[in-house]
């Protein structure tokens, strides 16, 4: 006998009706057919025919459904879907799940959006924090072969990461060597270039005429260098000439081809250019863009210099040559050459020792020395977070399928089968799952933009392209579906299999189990979640530290700008009074208090260090000579705020032909004169030609920071800028002013260009910005570490009150009878409330054993408190505390709220 | 066999005066059609039970799960009070409708 039912139900499927009304339907028409089968059989047809015929009594496919679903369209409260097995309509089914899980979701959307949010979130985070990882520390350059390219670095002990050997010793290594099939010089250049008749400073850089061929970078207009350009100061065949980055070709010229062959000016000398780089390389350096490249040569008389280091190099080794080898090789000549150039025994031990080879096929990235540790700690942070994200939708998926069970029973016993609500629960899983990634990939895209913009104040320098990697989107999409499927599954399974008849009837089986489970999924989150807050806690600190550390000057109110006149200013009589007459200019803005010129400004990234001798001081080695040297104009300190502690500031009076002053600040009087006065005490300078004229130490003045705000104060030196010792082509302009120093760059630049338009004004920003620009990294990650602490917080209180109020709906009877027993409605909120204190307690000893654990990796990133700071942790603890007894206060609520009559029918 | 057009506006009228003596299931009903009709009348599966379910719908018949011992379990319908006066009325106004009918063609034979 042909399986009627089967038939109609096949047809019945698409109209979802409510179970019951299908299964009246199907059992009616079944039995129709089978009356008409066998009146078939009976009248003496085949039992091919008579099958054939009966089928036709229900005509096509869509007729009987269609006809139904105008004849009892009606509003059904629940639909609940038997499932056919068959595999013909694995397409139908699909959709039909899908539809029917959408349905689902919709229903419970409360659980739906804090599901989805929470993968979202998970997902978005790791996606944008690798993604950034990736661009700054593991993306490799788009060059030929990178694994077989080395820098090739002069290393010592107080300078592990130098650069390569003087030019001479380079040229050795070229010329000598077995192991390389090339090497190259390369070194940034900021030139200043005359293009149409404008001067502007941009970001260059010089190398060697084979770099192009060794990196195997090709233009993408024109040409790169060649070896024949490098052959001098000149350049080559075509004279100078220099090849442009696609984004300054982007910016500057328009991406106008034209650009090939035109001239541009270095001063008087003609640069033609005569090529366009491709747009994913511009240098060794990630993240950095040199607009112009130029051959070494043209670096002129460094090239010859037998004790300057200035340049980096990098090689390609041949196949199969090992680093080692090379390194030895290298190695060899360096010392050669060292003997040769008699350098002092200390400085040879402790900064020129070695040659060391390190891989460059990633670049040369101070972005990834900078940015590596905080990068990795955010890592980390957002890693336990989409931990905690799963952990939620675990928790959120567990509870919903147990409360399906009896849907599940319910179904089952009308006839689906077990595959088919293991495909519906899986199918809900996979719109959840989908749900979340894609908000997270729109959360990772958003978030990668305020990534990026975190590093645009930092330095006009860096310019990172952040593309999202869509690995760990797949990745992290793969996690949170994994958990979606092991937790919607595993109870959908554990609902299927159990007896039918028990569930039906059923108040609570496995209940008890799921939450056990669910409540140490609670503990791990808020272990978890205190991690997080300790950490965004002492990170957050260490921002604020740093923030109200005094830097030793007064940071508000200071406009700073690089000043640089024209070539033909600095090559003419009147260079000698044009700082002075800046001075002056400036002076005359209205809303001026005091002006300076200085060689170095606080946390502008500049450094200019000395060797000194100073009388009465005994050296115990080279090192003690070491200072910081700045040169100024009397009004520096005042601008700046920096207090003179003893003695005297510099005056207009301190010129040329007065007697030499210095002033230094007090670690230098604290390191050389301990508690003697320095006062009138001399240094000098050692020259190759014996020592330079005394410099009387005239005043003392408070240390400040320079570098930037973390190092502690080193010794630093000052000198009037009349009697500096360098030649002063580029000065920073320092102005304090009566309002918003912002509001005075514009009046300032203008009456300098005003007394010469060729005056190249950079870099013009207040003081404040400076010092905020050189928190960046601390910034970013208190930042972020906050955000995701507050989330992690955020979500584990979700997942705490949802343990909770499914606890409460379970034990609703068990309250109603303590309730009928007289037990008052406090006592059951302190009741609920005990209980769930005590999973978060136990979650806080898990977390503060965990942070205890894990302190010492986060001791280099922070400042001013250790990271077992006790504060910290105390009041992540409290914080959490107080959110948990929240989320847990509104069931424990609801529970003391249970009619106890209400409660005992319920039971 | 009649029109489409005419049997669909005639179905229901056939189904509730196939009800009015007694309760019938499904098949029966069918069968009724095709036999007192000598066969120019057929209903199939998915022209009869929507139409029985919208009856139902309407409130003109009412169906009920009869089991018999030793007999599987039917559906079957019966006339309710409404459907009776439904009946009536559709019935009044169908004999009017033969009776025009046969005077324009009867006049037109003639």
């Amino acid at each position: 006998m042909p399986d009627w039912k089967q038939e109609v139900r096949l047809r019945l499927a698409p109209l979802n009706l409510p179970v019951l009304r299908e299964a009246s339907i199907v059992e009616e028409v079944a039995a129709y057919l089978e009356d008409c089968h066998a009146e078939f059989l009976a009248n003496g047809a085949s039992p091919e025919d008579a099958h054939q015929r009966t089928l036709e009594q229900l005509g096509s496919n869509e007729v009987l459904a269609r006809e139904l679903q105008r004849a009892t369209l009606e509003a059904s409260s629940q639909h609940v879907v038997l499932g056919t097995n068959r595999r013909t309509n694995v397409i139908s089914d699909l959709w039909h799940d899908l539809r029917y899980g959408a349905r689902m979701l919709w229903k419970h959307r409360g659980m739906t959006s804090v599901i989805v949010l929470s993968l979202a979130l998970g997902i978005g985070a790791n996606t944008a924090i690798f993604s950034l990882i990736d661009t700054v520390l593991l993306k490799t350059l788009p060059v030929d072969d990178p694994e077989q390219l080395v820098f090739i670095q002069n290393v010592g002990t107080r300078r592990p990461d130098g650069g390569a050997p003087p030019y001479p010793c380079f040229e050795r290594f070229r010329d000598q060597n077995r192991f390389f099939t090339a090497m190259s010089a390369f070194t940034g250049y900021d030139p200043q270039l005359k293009i149409d008749g404008r001067v502007e400073e941009v970001r260059g850089q010089r190398v060697s005429g084979n770099y192009f061929s060794l990196l195997g970078v090709r233009a993408i207009l024109g040409r790169t260098l060649t070896p024949a350009d490098d052959a001098g100061e000149q350049g080559g065949p075509d004279g100078l000439v220099g090849v442009i980055s696609h984004q300054y070709w982007t910016g500057r010229f328009g991406r106008e081809p034209s650009v090939i062959g035109k001239v541009v000016y270095l001063g008087d000398q003609p640069v033609t250019i005569v090529g366009v780089m491709p747009p994913e390389f511009s240098g060794m350096v990630p993240g950095e863009r040199f607009d112009i490249t130029l051959p070494i040569s043209s670096a002129g008389r460094s090239l010859a210099q037998k004790e300057f280091w200035w340049f980096r190099a990098v090689g390609r080794l041949k196949p199969g040559a090992s680093v080692e080898q090379a390194r030895a090789e290298l190695d060899g000549i360096f010392q050669t050459y060292m003997d040769e150039i008699a350098f002092s025994a200390e400085a040879r031990r402790t900064t020129f020792t070695g040659i060391d080879l390190r891989p460059a096929g990633k670049g040369m990235n101070e972005l990834r020395q900078e940015f590596a540790q905080p990068l990795k700690a955010l890592m980390a942070i957002v890693a336990l977070v989409l931990l905690i994200a799963c952990g939620n939708v675990a928790n959120l998926l567990l509870a919903k399928a147990t409360g399906r069970r009896r849907e599940f029973a319910g179904r089952l016993a009308l006839g689906a089968s077990r595959s088919r609500l293991l495909r519906q629960v899986l199918t809900e899983s996979l719109l959840l799952v989908l749900g979340g990634a894609l908000a997270g990939l729109i959360l990772a895209r958003w978030g990668t933009a305020v990534f990026v913009h975190f590093f645009v104040p930092a330095r006009n320098r860096i310019f990172l392209d952040v593309p999202l990697d869509y690995r760990i989107l797949a990745f992290t999409a793969a996690v949170a579906l994994i958990t979606g499927l092991i937790f919607g599954l595993a109870p959908a399974f554990s609902a299927t299999r159990v007896d039918l008849n028990t569930v039906l009837k059923e108040r609570d089986a496995s209940g008890r189990v799921r939450n056990v489970f669910g409540k140490s999924l609670v503990i791990g989150q808020v272990a978890l979640s205190l991690l997080l807050l300790v950490g965004a806690g002492l990170f957050v600190r260490t921002l604020h530290n740093l923030n109200t550390l005094d830097p030793g000057f007064r940071p508000a109110g200071v406009l700073t700008m690089r000043i640089s006149p024209p070539n033909s200013v600095v090559q003419a009589d009147r260079f000698a009074s044009f700082w002075n007459e800046t001075l002056q200019q400036v002076e005359r803005v209205a809303g001026v208090r005091s002006v300076s010129l200085t060689t170095l400004s606080p946390l502008d990234g500049n450094d200019r260090g000395v060797a000194i001798v100073v009388s009465g001081f005994t050296e115990r080695s080279n090192e003690d000579r070491g200072i910081r040297m700045n040169q100024v104009t009397p009004r520096y300190f005042e601008t700046f705020g920096i207090p003179v502690l003893q003695g005297r500031s510099f005056t207009e009076a301190d010129d040329e032909t007065a007697p030499k002053v210095v002033l230094l600040n007090e670690a230098a009087a604290r390191f050389y004169f301990g508690e003697k006065s320095p006062l009138g005490a001399h240094v000098s300078f050692p020259q190759r030609t014996g020592i330079s004229p005394q410099y009387e130490i005239v005043g003392i003045v408070k240390d400040s920071r320079y570098e930037n705000l973390r190092s502690p104060d080193t010794r630093l030196m000052y000198l009037p800028l009349k009697q500096a010792r360098d030649r002063l082509v580029r000065l920073m302009l320092a102005v304090r002013t009566e309002g918003d120093p912002m509001q005075l760059s514009e009046p300032v630049a203008g009456e300098l260009r005003q007394a010469d338009p060729d005056t190249l004004i950079t870099s013009i920003a207040t003081l404040n910005e400076r010092v905020s620009a050189s928190l960046i990294k601390e910034r970013l990650i208190a930042t972020l570490s906050l955000f995701f602490g507050l989330l992690a917080l955020l979500l584990a209180s979700i997942g705490l009150y949802g343990v909770m109020s499914y606890d409460v709906a379970r034990r609703t009877n068990e309250i109603g009878i303590r309730m009928a027993l007289g037990a008052e409605a406090k006592r059951v909120v302190r009741l609920v409330l005990r209980q769930t204190l005590l999973w978060v307690v136990l979650g806080l000893g898990i977390g503060w054993c965990a942070t205890l654990a894990t302190a010492h990796l986060l001791q280099s990133l922070l400042f001013g408190l250790t990271p077992r700071d006790p504060l910290t942790a105390g009041a992540a603890a409290l914080v959490l505390l107080v959110v948990a007894g929240i989320a847990a206060f509104l069931p424990a609520r609801r529970a003391s709220r249970i009619d106890p009559l209400v409660a005992l029918r319920h039971g | 066999m009649l029109d489409r057009e005419l049997k669909k506006g005639s179905a229901e009228l056939l189904l509730l005066s196939l009800l009015e003596t007694r309760a019938r299931h499904g098949y029966e009903i069918s069968k009724l059609i095709e036999s007192r009709s000598n066969g120019a009348l057929k209903f199939n599966v998915a022209s009869l039970y929507p139409l029985l379910y919208r009856l139902e719908k309407r409130g003109w018949i009412e169906g009920r799960w009869i089991e018999k011992s030793g007999q599987k379990r039917r559906r079957c319908y019966k006339l309710t009070r409404q459907g009776k006066q439904v009946l009536a009325a559709q019935r009044t106004t169908w004999e009017s409708f033969v009776a025009a009918i046969n005077r324009v063609t009867g006049m037109e034979h003639a």
